[in-house]
């Protein structure tokens, strides 16, 4: 998915954590950014949910702020969890 | 009453060791093992002793409000057979799903059936799939009035045997960590929703009823433990509280192994002196002694820690799971060096009981989640937990008078959030400690003790830089360095304990980490692990054993506080 299509429907905050997700699952399957689909779950790409709870640790120093271990659980793929993220 | 007055109290319940007629004694114990017997008698015994009690929160009528408590207790048991022990207390693994994620009326009825005695299984791990708990294939298909259990479960604790198991299935046929779900299985009333399948032979614990289970059981919608999807989160958080509990099972193991060698190599003469003499079996006798004093340490704090900060418990749950086994695995192993010959004979000295905890002790690394399965998921919080934001206070909590509350069993959660409050409190116990020693004099140990320290706190700096450069392609292959990293956390972790106990209770550990002998060759073990080599003189030995006769001869037991003395072993022959 281009990140250029996506200006003109998200906040420039998503956007980020969109962009910060992606250069992450990416950078952790070592592959380029634009081969990652941000509507496929977390799971695809290899993280597991045990994985995935590190993720949450990992945004909570991005963000400065608590976050439910399991949000990546409830929010499984990135426009998933950087919509929610966004929106808190 | 108090922990230790609670273990004293069982321990003389289950009396005399070296009295045959005894149905506790190692004689017996050996006997049912050799003989492949599953320990009825044993289990009903410790049922009569209100042991269950211990499994059931005060607030449901039974007497849980420490772990402390519960640890002191099965360390009790494992000292003289951990095939009961695992057998017993089995019901708490099974039953704490039931505490964390019940409803008001499942945790009555369970509470009071575990009180009257019977006992629970958690029904978990497939062939298949293994321990992966995302890739299971027992199903619960949600029907008319209730679900349909299909499946098998196999290498189970207690699945033949226990009445109740909780089984762990599929409700959503994706599965993922929402897909998951509990259900409390009452055979009693189900008898022909299940099949038991057969014995497994192990190498150790070989009485115990490993076994498993097949399912095609209809159960009602009262029998879901919690929420449908809520399995995955409340196993994670079970496995937290037994693994912290398996420090205990190693220690009763490791007591009776170093007890049974030391008074082996007292009585027996070789070269014209007794084993005990000789300069080497000093130095692997105290080697191995100081290892059960580490692994004691952590223990204890782990125990402690659960009350105080049970948030934590991701991670100090997986620093003990790893390093307590390890440790009394490596120690076991050198106590059997001392021992000799004597070592590989199931029926000789003591009946045989050093072979039978060796080989039981080895199950402790292995189940409720091995050590390279904690490293593992240790791994995953490494970032958070190692930036570099050490604390200046000890942990109040460690102290050993500190009065704790009561565990919130609500309070657990899957991630420390960043915190660890053991390595944080690691650059403040290193200081006590060289404070300490800048204002001691005379104290032959200090150039040890000081090498030890230098080396901690550089270990510390590289850990925190090493885990800063991990890529996410390393943590997610799952590369063999994030092992070597998290198991460096664990030892460094366990270094904060005891120096955290050293500086907090030192005062009632005179013979033990009270011991700048003993303080210099904890520290020697533990900077070992990390690849390091600290020079140790003849005669520090030599006194870290004369700590350990002292030790063990005022209070007849070896570990850093009073548990009781299993019966005649006060008595020096």
């Amino acid at each position: 998915m281009q990140i250029m299509e996506l200006i003109s429907e998200v906040k420039p905050d998503e956007m980020m954590l969109q962009r910060w997700l992606i250069d992450r699952v990416a950078e952790s399957i070592k592959v380029k950014p634009d081969d990652i689909d941000t509507t496929l779950p977390f799971s695809y790409y290899g993280l597991d949910s045990v994985a995935a709870i590190g993720l949450s640790g990992d945004l909570e120093i991005l963000l400065g702020t608590k976050l439910s271990p399991t949000l990546t659980w409830d929010y499984p793929t990135i426009e998933l969890l950087a919509a929610y993220l966004a929106k808190e | 009453m108090d922990v230790l007055e609670l273990a004293a109290e069982l321990d003389e319940k289950l009396g005399d060791p070296r009295d045959p007629t005894q149905l506790f004694s190692f004689k017996q114990r050996v006997a049912e093992d050799e003989a492949e017997h599953y320990p009825s008698d044993a289990l009903g015994l410790l049922t009569r002793f209100d042991l269950a009690r211990h499994y059931v929160p005060n607030t449901l009528g039974g007497e849980l409000r420490r772990f402390d408590q519960l640890a002191a207790l099965l360390r009790v048991v494992a000292r003289r057979d951990l095939t009961v022990a695992i057998s017993h207390a089995v019901s708490f693994l099974g039953s704490m799903t039931v505490w964390l994620g019940g409803d008001e009326s499942q945790k009555r009825r369970l509470a009071q059936a575990v009180l009257s005695g019977e006992r629970v299984s958690l029904a978990l791990t497939e062939q298949q799939s293994g321990s992966d708990l995302l890739n299971m294939s027992t199903i619960a298909t949600a029907e008319d009035g209730g679900y349909d259990l299909n499946g098998q479960k196999w290498l189970g604790n207690g699945l033949n045997r226990n009445r109740y198991a909780v089984i762990y299935a599929r409700t959503s046929a994706p599965g993922g960590p929402r897909g998951y779900s509990l259900f409390l299985l009452d055979k009693a009333t189900n008898h022909d929703g299940f099949k038991p399948q057969p014995k497994i032979a192990t190498l150790g614990v070989r009485g115990a009823d490993i076994s498993g289970i097949e399912l095609h059981a209809f159960v009602t919608p009262d029998a879901l433990i919690g929420v449908e999807g809520a399995g995955f989160e409340t196993t994670l958080k079970a496995l937290q509280l037994s693994r912290t509990l398996c420090g205990a099972l190693s220690l009763g193991a490791l007591d009776t192994g170093l007890a049974t060698v030391l008074r082996f190599a007292q009585e027996r003469r070789v070269y014209g002196k007794s084993v005990a003499e000789l300069p080497q079996s000093q130095k692997l006798l105290a080697e191995s002694w100081v290892e059960l004093l580490i692994a004691d340490s952590l223990t204890g704090v782990v125990s402690r820690a659960l009350q105080a900060v049970p948030m934590q418990a991701s991670v100090h749950s997986a620093v003990l799971k790893y390093l307590v086994p390890t440790l009394a695995e490596q120690a076991m192993q050198r106590l059997a060096v001392v021992y000799g010959a004597r070592y590989y004979l199931r029926d000789d000295h003591e009946a045989g009981i050093f072979q039978k905890m060796l080989r039981d002790n080895l199950l402790i690394s292995l189940f409720d989640g091995s050590t390279q399965v904690n490293l593992h998921s240790l791994s995953h919080q490494l970032r958070a937990i190692t930036v570099n934001d050490a604390s200046t206070d000890m942990p109040w909590w460690i102290e050993r008078t500190a009065p704790l509350n009561d565990f919130e069993w609500d309070k657990l959660s899957l991630s420390s959030g960043g915190q660890g409050a053991l390595f944080s409190s690691l650059s403040a116990g290193i200081e006590n400690l060289r404070e300490w020693l800048a204002g001691s004099t005379g104290n032959e140990y200090s150039d040890a003790l000081i090498d030890a320290l230098n080396f901690l706190s550089t270990a510390r700096e590289t850990l925190i830089s090493d885990v800063k450069q991990l890529s996410p392609a390393q943590l997610g292959a799952g590369d063999p360095l994030i092992f070597e990293l998290a198991r460096r956390y664990c030892v460094l972790a366990t270094a904060a304990a005891v120096l955290a106990d050293w500086q907090l209770n030192r005062a009632a550990l005179e013979n033990t980490l009270g011991n700048p002998a003993v303080m210099a060759l904890v520290l020697q073990r533990l900077t070992n692990q990390l690849g390091h080599s600290v020079f140790l003189p003849l005669q520090c030995y030599q006194a870290v054993f004369n700590c350990l006769l002292a030790r063990r001869d005022v209070d007849g037991a070896c570990g850093l506080y009073a548990l009781p003395s299993m019966q005649s072993q006060t008595k020096n022959d």
